[in-house]
């Protein structure tokens, strides 16, 4: 019975000598030639404005959840896209409980979209 | 790969069904009519959604008790007592949260589609047959809840209950979801049935259990590990000592209304989940953890009217009786028999009457900008307002267990089960605990009798919904006191599962 966990202690070993490893061998080998530019912190290329502790607007943080809800959603999609193909083989009853389960799904993520964008979660300058 | 199709019960779950189409209606309804004078029909809305729900579930009481999709769901009448008590609780707080919003001028409409949905999680704790469901069921209620708990944005401390609850609740789901963990580590299974089977508990309602492991052949450290976090998670949503110590700030924090929801419909779905989790999953387990449960509910007792003898605040005393009532629902589980099981529902439904009907008096007193829930705000009730401080003594009495109200019948059937199951120590702990308790309850009772008003207050009418509640509420705490015998036969046939 525990013996069928082992792939996930093998994966968590691997996972953690991976991460250390990098540091360590980056740490090791690595030549070091710093210059001020090397030395500021990364913005995208950008050079770096004031402190990232300072009061912005909350909309950035509604924007970002709304799109991690929706792009979470997605998730869902994939897999039964994945097994739809193989639904097939079973038979036209089996592809329209597929497909019912899927209406019923996006109907509730429609409702969300109406919903988010009645209330002008989107609207920038609402 | 092959797949059969899954058998959709859906009659099974049309209690919930119905609530899922309330709560998006309402959410619907919000949306065409956003402004405050479409408050009034979202009310209605949910308490028809939840009556034709509840009026289904009624239908159903004579429906062959069975597991409904893919063994996740038991349709059974456990399912089903536990259904219409929390419509009850659902409905009486929409009534609640109406009167109160109104009154505070701060009424967004999605206060009643979140409690449609924590409505279903409570269904869903109750009718779980999985463990995977009980926890969908514990988050779902949840997440509503840390929304509904910080909903009076116009004041501060609802920001520090709101956040508190949320921090300590994810930790709470963190140790069930471990829990349940170690569980399906040790047996292979989260079917709670077949864990149950995989333990040698003798039939009733199982599933296919594929993957489960041989009866006998289970790894038992770690299950008990998993069942003590389990005790960690659950008890944290019924607000059992130790893991209590957000319970008080919450209670004060959050709208009255939201306060009786939690305090009677929250507690009660964490005793429907206990209960069906300890006593389908874990029988044969019963000497190792109806100790550990009969510790945890004597500390609750004790703990919870100590610390109400000291309260000021009439929302924060109620909030620690509650705790205390958690521990005297603990010891019907510890019990761990049919009589316990069957005590344990009989007191959810009287402890639904009484906190009920003492939180409408509550908001019945409370007035635009300020609750009024200090306890000598009480002072001298009985000569303004005699029939509500009739009431709010009679729900006092109650709650402090005195004949023949529904408060002693019910501790008299937890207490009595607690020693036929040999805990004639515990029984004992928990009167003697009871009988402290008393001072406090009866403390309100003496500022609204014997002290003459602080101040005169002008008198307003008070909203008549919330007053129907508490005299309902005032009636069935009397009546099921001297007449226990219907309820007590459905709570016995409720819970036939248990051996």
């Amino acid at each position: 019975m525990a013996f069928d966990f082992v792939p996930i202690l093998i994966q968590a070993l691997v996972a953690i000598i991976i991460a250390v490893g990098v540091i360590v061998i980056a740490h090791l080998i690595g030549s070091r030639n710093p210059t001020p530019a090397k030395l500021a912190p990364y913005e995208c290329g950008m050079s770096p404005v004031g402190q990232a502790w300072r009061r912005f607007p909350i909309k950035f943080f509604l924007t970002a959840m709304l799109f991690v809800l929706f792009d979470i959603e997605v998730i869902f999609f994939v897999p039964w896209a994945a097994v739809l193909r193989h639904l097939r083989a079973g038979g036209s009853e089996y592809v329209l409980f597929a497909l019912g389960e899927m209406a019923v799904f996006v109907g509730f993520l429609a409702l969300g979209y109406v919903y988010i964008l009645k209330k002008r979660a989107l609207e920038w300058e609402a | 790969m092959t797949f059969a199709l899954p058998a959709l019960d859906w009659w099974a779950i049309a209690p919930m069904l119905v609530l899922v189409l309330t709560g998006c209606a309402t959410l619907v309804a919000e949306l065409v009519r956003g402004d405050d004078a479409g408050r009034a029909p979202l009310a209605w809305l949910t308490v028809a959604g939840a009556s034709v729900s509840g009026g289904i579930a009624l239908g159903q009481w004579d429906d062959p008790a069975r597991l409904a999709f893919s063994d996740m769901v038991s349709s059974d009448r456990f399912t089903l007592f536990f259904t219409v008590l929390f419509l009850v609780v659902t409905c009486v707080t929409v009534l609640f949260a109406f009167e109160q919003l109104r009154r505070e001028d701060f009424h967004p409409g999605e206060f009643y589609p979140l409690l449609a949905f924590s409505t279903i999680g409570m269904v869903l704790m109750a009718a779980a047959a999985d463990l995977v469901i009980t926890f969908i069921g514990v988050e779902l209620l949840s997440i509503c809840l840390y929304i509904l708990v910080g909903f009076s944005r116009r004041r501060r401390e609802p920001e520090e209950s709101a956040i508190k609850y949320l921090l300590l609740g994810s930790f709470a789901s963190a140790f069930l979801l471990y829990g349940i963990a170690l569980v399906y580590g040790s047996t292979g299974t989260t079917s709670l049935a077949c864990v149950g089977r995989a333990l040698g508990a003798p039939g009733g309602l199982v599933g296919a259990c594929e993957g489960a492991v041989a009866t006998g052949s289970v790894a038992t450290g770690m299950l008990l590990a998993g069942i003590g976090l389990l005790v960690v998670g659950l008890g944290f949503k019924a607000a059992l000592v130790p893991f209590h110590s957000w319970a008080p700030d919450v209670y004060e924090g959050a709208p009255t209304a939201i306060t009786a929801f939690m305090s009677v419909g929250v507690k009660a779905a964490a005793f429907a989940a206990l209960l069906r989790v300890f006593l389908v999953a874990f029988p044969t387990l019963a000497p190792d953890w109806s100790v550990l449960l009969a510790v945890v509910a004597t500390v609750t007792m004790v703990t919870g009217n100590t610390v109400a003898l000291f309260q000021r605040n009439i929302k924060r005393m109620l909030g620690y009786s509650s705790i205390a009532h958690a521990g005297y629902l603990l010891v019907a589980i510890v019990a761990a028999s049919h009589a316990g099981a069957a005590s344990l529902l009989f007191y959810a439904v009287g402890y639904a009457a009484m906190n009920l009907g003492a939180f409408a008096i509550v908001v019945v007193l409370g007035r635009a900008g300020e609750e009024r829930v200090a306890i000598s705000d009480y002072a001298g009730l009985s000569q303004r307002q005699p029939l509500l401080a009739a009431l709010m003594a009679t729900f006092m009495f109650a709650l402090a267990g005195v004949p023949p109200t529904v408060g002693f019948v019910g501790k008299f059937y937890v207490f009595s089960a607690a020693v036929d199951a040999g805990y004639v120590w515990l029984a004992l702990a928990g009167l003697a605990s009871s009988v402290a308790s008393a001072y406090y309850y009866l403390r309100v009772v003496y500022q609204m009798y014997m002290v003459d008003p602080k101040e005169v207050v002008a008198s307003h009418s008070p909203h008549r919904w919330v007053s129907l509640v508490a005299t309902v509420a005032g009636f069935a705490v009397i009546a099921l006191g001297v007449f226990p015998g219907g309820i007590i036969g459905v709570a016995t046939a409720s819970t036939s599962f248990v051996r």
